[in-house]
């Protein structure tokens, strides 16, 4: 869902073209005598439509457009909203003290939206090659899945062999391996750390068990790799999540002191 | 792909849903979560696999296909579902967290604001959500104790005014002023020009400003003019101009360095649509005579003197020395560089010749019939007349007046009398002397403050000597001669011969300058033959050949038949109020290869005389500096947008 795409120029050169004429009616003789009322305005607008993106997202069940074509106007819109905010206080940073507490949150917005928009470009592509696809809800219940596998493994050998040396390992080593999702930032940056713990814990374990007890940590093993492909989807999809947790909250903070802003510039600068 | 054939199929899995506000515990701790989930209250509803449905007397299991079937225990007589198991513990989930966190977000910035607005002291260096910025280093110390409120008059009026100033733009606006045209004090450095482009308009400011901000402004500001208009002014052509603000222009809290007055070409432009992108390409060319298009206080040729007087032998050596600067005065002027007095400039070529015109004011004229008798003299004056030399038997001889002159024009105008025809005045005139030889010069005083106007009467005989005149008045009416005791070296009234005379007069002469100016101020009279009698009278008084030769340099103005003023002193470019043009950078930056000539050429053909004897100075003499990557060429380098600004507030109030 890549917002710059052939499908979505028109919108790209719809925000450059408003931003242009934003340029020329700014620089124009034309202008208004108060500017700073009107490209507030402007930009007050803008932040409201780019917020009400949240609220389309959860009414999904409404016919109200692609959600590919409202990622990019968020997107064309939030760099349009970054472009006015720099016209409309006409400096990169302001004086008041206000004024700087409302830019300090609406760049951590844009940095944030940033930030979550590099993501969304990175990790999607991982995740469709990452060999598996689970839904981000079902991921604890996949585990626990695979966790009772890999115990019933273990009881079977433990049945075939009569010994508990199987059991005592796994407790000690692979058990925290399974529990829960391991190795978060890891998978995040696609590293191997997950394989090689887990490879060298198998290697170690291997060495005190039997030949029909080895056969049943094979069948670990590939379970073992089967959750590390889970926990690499744990960790992309909630890295795709929880950035938000950031940019919603500044973003609301935000709104909130941007209509504190309109207040004050209605009673005091006028 | 996820396809239909895996494990997450609709039949073989629960319908996932995110946003919901509560997850299970269960797999929270990720362990396999129940399949109904929380309820939308966040209680577990995962005690039991299934609620057993009554089937006639029995109950039956409905765990689900995707559970495993019924189970093997099946329901419990109750109906009590058979698989029970401990509840778990909902969390919520992520979304919940985010709104929360939000909504906190929200929260926390309400009661910030309205923490640091409530806990405000503007006068303090305390934060608070007020703050807009440091004010300019100019208007900071205008903040006491009223802080804010001595501009924001919303400042400090509780919920009622804010909601009133949050709908209205004039809503609490300080109350109106009186405009600066009236009150304000006219600072003293402030051009002439400035003051004289002001006064016309000193009207009522007109309409109120539109916003509540811009009436603060002009509480203490004020201009020479409507202050709500552009420019302060009222262009009669521009009936479509609306009223101004301060804050279309007009900034604050833009920190202490900031320049409240310093603007942009793009605001200048916001009104003058005729575009003006580039001085040097795109400014209008200057008018046919700039800078010497407005009108002359004196004149001098710049021309005829350099070309011509200066360069003469015989006057050379009195040439005030080091050409342009031998007699303008540099480094102290900024705008138009004054010249020196006569005495530095002037007065060593014509001092001599403005001594040579004496101020005739009154003049016996030749009468043919004299009508005051021999002894009536004898008995005002003690002199003895003429006829009475003669023996009584003889008869007289025809009469033959001493004066063989006309009277002055002025003295015309004052007896009212024609100044050709001796029948015509001779009776007037010796009436005149007549009154002077008993009541002495008071009857020709009266004459003149009957005329002329009482008020410089003073100004106008200063140092007469009334005794003079009076044995002058009484010599003529013995048809004789008056022969002043003592010499004519010394200036000043005297009575000559036949003559009331003001000698050898000086520059900037006093009486000759109260004559001249008390005869120029005259109003047209209502009678045709007075009025021709005065304009005569001031032909002569205001030629260049005059009295002192006054007129030579000083220039009149006013209609022809009166009244007139007289420019004494030199006026610089008086015109144009809204241009400004500083000599001293110009001079310090050109330096001694470039001299004053540089701009200012000897020359000017036609209009020379109206140039003072010099080439007017076109757009590409200051192109040549002032362009685009050269020096400074915005608008407001040479074109000032208020008229006369002053404060309203004075320092020192008025007595009363």
């Amino acid at each position: 869902m890549r917002a710059v795409n052939r499908s979505s120029w028109p919108v790209w050169v719809g925000a450059g073209a408003a931003f242009a004429a934003l340029m020329v009616w700014h620089r124009s003789p034309l202008l208004s005598y108060t500017p700073n009322f009107t490209t507030g305005y402007m930009l007050m607008g803008l932040v409201v439509f780019l917020a009400i993106y949240s609220g389309r997202k959860r009414l999904s069940m409404l016919p109200l457009g692609k959600a590919s074509v409202w990622l990019t106007l968020h997107l064309a819109g939030g760099v349009l909203a970054l472009a006015l905010f720099w016209v409309h206080i006409e400096a990169i940073w302001p004086l008041g003290a206000s004024e700087r507490a409302l830019a300090a949150l609406f760049y951590g917005v844009c940095i944030s939206g940033a930030v979550g928009y590099g993501l969304q470009l990175w990790l999607p592509g991982r995740l469709a090659h990452a060999g598996q696809e689970i839904i981000y809800e079902r991921i604890p219940a996949e585990l626990a899945t695979i966790r009772a596998q890999v115990e019933k493994e273990i009881l079977e050998a433990a049945k075939e062999s009569g010994s508990d040396t199987f059991g005592r390992e796994y407790l000690q080593t692979l058990a925290w391996y399974f529990a829960r999702p391991r190795f978060f930032w890891s998978h995040v940056f696609g590293g191997q750390r997950a394989e090689h713990w887990l490879q060298r814990h198998l290697n170690t374990i291997g060495r005190y068990l039997t030949e029909a007890e080895r056969t049943h940590l094979a069948r670990i093993a590939e379970l073992g790799v089967e959750k590390r492909r889970a926990d690499v989807q744990y960790a992309m999809q909630a890295l795709l999540k929880r950035w938000t947790i950031f940019h919603v909250p500044l973003a609301a903070a935000m709104l909130t002191l941007a209509v504190w802003h309109l207040i004050l510039v209605h009673v005091f600068a006028r | 792909m996820i396809s239909l054939t895996d494990r997450f199929r609709h039949d073989r899995s629960a319908y996932e849903r995110p946003t919901l506000g509560w997850r299970c515990g269960r797999a929270a701790h990720w362990e396999t979560p129940c399949k109904l989930g929380p309820s939308g209250l966040g209680i577990c509803r995962g005690e039991n696999a299934c609620a057993p449905a009554r089937a006639g007397d029995a109950w039956k299991c409905r765990r689900s296909a995707a559970d495993g079937g019924p189970c093997a225990n099946g329901p419990g007589k109750d109906g009590a579902c058979g698989l029970h198991r401990p509840p778990c513990a909902p969390r919520r989930t992520f979304a919940m967290w985010r709104g929360r966190v939000s909504v906190l977000a929200v929260g926390a910035t309400l009661a910030l604001v309205a923490l640091l607005a409530i806990w405000t002291d503007a006068a303090s260096e305390r934060l608070n959500s007020l703050d807009p910025g440091p004010l300019s280093a100019v208007h900071s110390h205008f903040i006491g104790a009223s802080s804010c409120a001595t501009c924001h008059t919303a400042f400090g009026s509780g919920a009622t005014g804010w909601w009133q100033a949050f709908w209205s733009a004039k809503a609490l606006a300080p109350a109106s002023q009186p405009a600066s045209g009236q009150d304000a004090q006219t600072p003293a450095a402030q051009p002439a020009s400035a003051q004289a482009a002001a006064a016309p308009a000193a009207k009522p400011s007109g309409a109120a400003a539109s916003h509540r901000l811009s009436a603060a402004c002009t509480e203490c500001h004020g201009f020479g003019g409507q202050e709500q208009r552009p420019h302060n002014r009222i262009f009669e052509r521009r009936a479509d101009l609306g009223p101004t603000d301060c804050l279309m222009c007009h900034t604050e809290h833009k920190g202490r360095v900031a320049r409240v007055t310093t603007l942009s070409e793009a605001q200048c432009q916001s009104c003058h649509t005729k575009t003006i992108g580039d001085f040097a390409r795109s400014h209008p060319d200057f008018p046919a005579s700039f800078p010497y298009d407005h009108p002359q206080s004196t004149r001098f040729n710049h021309a005829s003197h350099f070309g011509k007087h200066f360069t003469d032998a015989a006057s050379a050596a009195r040439v005030p020395a080091g050409g342009c600067i031998g007699c303008h005065v540099v480094g102290q002027e900024g705008r138009a560089i004054r010249p020196a007095n006569f005495e530095t400039t002037c007065a060593s070529c014509h001092g001599e010749s403005i001594a040579k015109r004496d101020f005739v004011f009154f003049r016996w004229p030749e009468i043919e019939t004299s009508t005051i008798a021999a002894d009536e003299v004898t008995k005002a004056c003690g002199v003895s007349a003429e006829a009475q030399a003669s023996a009584p038997a003889t008869p007289a001889p025809a009469f033959s007046a001493v004066s063989s002159d006309q009277p002055t024009s002025l003295s015309a105008y004052l007896l009212g009398v024609p100044a050709e025809g001796a029948a015509d005045y001779e009776k007037p005139v010796q009436d005149l002397a007549r009154a002077m030889m008993s009541d002495g010069v008071e009857p020709l005083i009266a004459a003149v403050r009957d005329r002329v106007g009482g008020a410089k009467t003073e100004r106008l005989f200063a140092g007469f000597n009334a005794e003079q005149a009076r044995q002058a008045a009484c010599a003529w009416a013995a048809n004789q001669e008056y022969m002043p005791p003592g010499k004519d070296a010394l200036s000043g009234w005297r009575a000559d011969a036949l003559d009331l005379r003001y000698t050898r007069p000086s520059h900037a002469d006093p009486v000759v300058r109260a004559w001249i100016e008390s005869v120029a101020a005259l109003p047209p009279p209502a009678d045709n033959d007075d009025k021709a009698r005065l304009q005569v009278a001031r032909k002569e008084l205001l030629s260049a050949d005059g009295p002192g030769q006054c007129m030579k340099c000083h220039v009149v103005s006013g209609p022809s038949e009166g009244p007139q003023t007289v420019s004494w002193q030199v006026q610089l470019r008086s015109s144009a109020a809204q241009t400004r043009f500083d000599h001293r950078p110009h001079l310090n930056l050109l330096g001694p290869e470039k001299t004053c000539t540089t701009c200012h050429q000897l020359g000017g053909g036609a209009a020379s005389a109206a140039t003072g004897g010099l080439k007017p100075i076109g757009l590409a003499t200051c192109t040549e500096c002032h362009a685009a990557g050269k020096v400074r060429d915005d608008c407001r380098t040479c074109h000032v947008y208020h008229q006369g600004h002053a404060f309203k507030k004075r320092m020192v109030q008025d007595a009363k």
